[in-house]
This record gives structure tokens, sequence and C-alpha cells, in this order.
């Protein structure tokens, strides 16, 4: 598994997650699934990620509470923290949750391909980046 | 209805400061944020609310039990929750040093939320 272009996909919706994969697989990308927060933190024990996806709405734990709780995990862990994707309905404030913690992105549905893959593509330039320097 | 618990978190990673943050909020704490042992002293003191003083051992100046004896010294009863590396702590060395709980690195969110609802229980805090 090509863990660098690695996508944990986070959402309890499973047809809006079997298109996000499929988008993402066309983009390239290995995807990884999850419904729900506590199933994401359980993959995150034993499998490496490049970038989380996750949707804000979720039961129990919604998307912004499982962003803090894995970069809490990686910050602890003095690793570095996954670059993760909100996903939010319009119109939801998404200006209060662009400061959440480890939130370095965030898209509104509907969800355009192109608008997703450059976000992507961005996020793991950006790790690129640090990494050299 | 009750107000929420308050909880001061000191560490000098701002990054780090702001997850505990945010998890905690996720369970409805109050959270304060202090980056140095200073700020954390002049926060105690504005803020009498402040059930329990989660700071990291390791802090720019002063070191985490540095700061939780100037807190006691200043009059502060406060029970305190200590973030250690592996190996840096050990439960005979909280007694001593008088925190009431600590919680080695790497931390997993409900571990945290476990012990901070612990210490509250502790300290008849919870609500």
């Amino acid at each position: 598994m090509d863990t660098a272009r690695t996508i944990l996909l986070v959402d309890d919706d499973p047809t809006l997650s079997t298109v996000l994969a499929a988008v993402l697989r066309s983009g390239g990308y290995t995807v990884l699934t999850a419904a729900s927060g506590a199933e994401a933190l359980e993959l995150l024990r034993s499998q490496s990620v490049s970038v989380v996806i996750s949707d804000l709405h979720m039961p129990k734990m919604d998307g912004v509470a499982l962003i803090a709780q894995i970069t809490l995990n990686q910050l602890t862990a003095n690793a570095r923290p996954i670059p993760a994707v909100l996903i939010t309905g319009s119109g939801e404030f998404e200006d209060i949750h662009a400061n959440a913690p480890g939130v370095d992105a965030i898209l509104i549905k509907p969800i355009v391909r192109d608008t997703l893959l450059r976000t992507l593509e961005r996020l793991l330039a950006s790790v690129q980046d640090k990494d050299i320097a | 209805m009750q107000p929420p618990t308050t909880l001061l978190i000191v560490d000098d990673d701002v990054a780090l400061c702001a997850a505990y943050a945010a998890v905690l909020q996720t369970s409805g704490y109050t959270t304060l944020c202090a980056n140095t042992a200073d700020q954390a002293l002049r926060i105690l003191a504005e803020h009498k609310e402040v059930a329990i003083v989660m700071t990291d051992l390791h802090l720019p100046q002063v070191s985490g039990l540095a700061l939780l004896s100037q807190i006691k010294a200043a009059g502060h009863s406060v029970p305190s929750l200590l973030f250690t590396g592996a190996g840096e702590f050990t439960h005979a060395s909280a007694r001593a040093a008088g925190v009431s709980a600590f919680l080695v690195k790497p931390i997993a969110s409900p571990e945290l939320l476990r012990v901070v609802s612990a210490v509250l229980v502790q300290n008849d805090l919870a609500r």
C-alpha cells in the first residue's frame, strides 16, 4: 500500500463515502474508509495515512472532534499532525471550523472532483515542503 | 444549571494546547490555555474557578513540577495533572510531588477524558 497517497475517509453516510472513495481512487489514491470517529481512531492505531477526510456531521463524535483527537494523538506522540480535510454543508459557519485544531482545509458539499483532488495535492505538497525544510 | 468545569492547560506548544482544549471542550469542559508558567500563574490568579491545572512536565523556563510548586506557594489549592514522556515519572514521584495524576505521552483522548474525570471525582469537583 502506498502510504504516501493513502487517504482515510470518514463518513457515516455509506452512499457519500462510496462516491468520494471512487473519486479519490480515480485520482490515484488508496482509500481506507471508516463509518465513525471511533472506527477511524481504531484504524489509525494500525495504519499510516497521508490525509484524513472527515464529514462534519456524524453521530457521537463529529468531524471537528475527530480531527482534534487525531491531532492530539499525533502531537503527544511527537509525530507530525496528519493533514485533515473537513467536509461540511453550505452555510455551516465554515470560518469557525477553519480555526479548529488540525483542520487544514474545508470542503463544502456538493464536493467537486477537481477541487477535492487539488486540495489533496496542495496538502501533500505542503507536507513534502515541511519534510524538505 | 451549573457552569461547566474549567480546566487550565499549560504547554508551550500552541498547537498541542489547542488540541487538548478541543478534545476537552467536546466533552463539555471550559478550557484556558497558557504557554508559559508565568502566564499560567496570571490566569490562575484571575480565574478562581479553575478545577484542574494540567501541565506538561517540560516547559521552557521552569518545569511543570516547579510550576505546580509555585502555584501551591501562591496559595492556590488546585488538583494537578502532569503530562510526561515514557519513563519520566512514577506513581511514587507523583505522590511525592503532590501531583493528583499523570499521563504518559502519547495520550489517547479517551484516556485523557477518563483521567480528568477521575481527578474531579477524587477531589469532589465532579458535576
